[in-house]
């Protein structure tokens, strides 16, 4: 396994060390180093994360490497053992992501997503979906910045259509 | 990343995925949110991508039992233990008002739709099919208005809610 490490540095200039291992979870950084874009003494840029987020994709990819390590080493783990390696990742994952805030969560989002790490896009859009299923549409609206562009007659007309979703 | 006012301002692709995680029930008070929601819900696509992320609380069973079909809401996934649960009894009348006793019950393979057949004489006669359209389950087709007239359209809406 190599143990290379490469440099991040985030929108507001923080610089982060990471393994190229975990770094490779983010498809285009695997990318620029399949194509040698990446030079060992520079840092690579990333306009659109900031560092306080950039360190949060940083910690899920760390995580997420020594799982993948672990699943190679023991191939013939029993059942039991994956089950419980697992519940560990999920434990893991439900915790980090109770860590923080919505609007922390739209920004790890676009970050997975301009990264395209898309373990971590499913992970937060699961969380966010989890969030918002028991919200009303009023709520919903504040989360997402969304104004409510029906007429009150077209509102009533489709919450009529859906009552039995309002019970 | 384009911001709005401070606020996250999130793509059309990243809303559908985090929609298409969101339950059915749940997405049918959410359609109400603004317009752009509403026409995303009804769409086509969504539902093909909300079939295969969103989590399936319960799934629906036909029993028969003593020539009577009963519908079973099953909850293998519930919070506390898994449970099932009768939710409607179907009798099925012949237009001389003769109970028609039920054999047999079938249901299509596909885990979106499920489709109630009876046999009749010799003949497989298929009563109605149901299936997820975007805001529940809703039933897709049935043989014959008769038929189906027998086993009491109103009493089968209420229910079905219940089975996604």
């Amino acid at each position: 396994m190599s143990s290379n490490m490469i440099m991040l540095k985030s929108s507001d200039g923080a610089s982060f060390e990471i393994e190229e291992a975990a770094a490779r979870k983010s498809k285009i950084i695997a990318n620029m180093i399949e194509v040698e874009c990446v030079d060992e003494d520079k840092a690579i840029p990333l306009q659109n994360v900031t560092g306080n987020i950039l360190a949060l994709v940083i910690e899920y990819c760390n995580k997420h490497i020594v799982d993948d390590d672990d699943d190679v080493a023991t191939e013939e783990a029993s059942e039991e053992e994956e089950e419980a390696k697992k519940k560990k990742v999920d434990d893991w994952e439900a915790e980090f992501m109770n860590s923080m805030s919505l609007e922390t969560m739209f920004e790890l989002l676009l970050a997975a997503n301009y990264l395209n790490i898309k373990s971590l896009i499913d992970l937060v859009c699961q969380t966010i979906a989890n969030n918002i299923k028991d919200k009303t549409p009023e709520e919903v609206r504040k989360i997402f910045s969304i104004e409510n562009d029906f007429t009150p007659e077209e509102e009533e007309e489709i919450r009529k259509e859906n009552a039995w979703a309002f019970g | 990343m384009i911001k709005r006012r401070s606020k996250i301002y999130i793509s059309e692709d990243l809303l559908i995925e985090t929609l298409s995680r969101v339950p059915a029930k749940s997405l049918a008070r959410l359609r109400s949110t603004s317009k752009r929601w509403n026409l995303l819900v009804k769409d086509g696509r969504f539902a093909k991508k909300h079939s295969v992320n969103a989590p399936m609380h319960s799934s629906l069973l036909l029993m028969l039992n003593d020539f009577r079909v009963y519908l079973v809401s099953l909850d293998l996934h519930g919070n506390v233990t898994p449970s099932a649960k009768v939710t409607s009894q179907f009798s099925l009348k012949d237009p001389l008002s003769e109970q028609v006793d039920i054999h047999k019950t079938y249901r299509t393979l596909s885990p979106k739709s499920m489709s109630l057949f009876l046999i009749r004489g010799k003949v497989l006669v298929r009563i109605a099919t149901f299936g997820y359209h975007g805001e529940g389950v809703v039933v897709m087709e049935y043989m014959s208005r008769k038929i189906f007239t027998g086993l009491g359209l109103a009493e089968l809406s209420r229910h079905m809610i219940l089975s996604y």
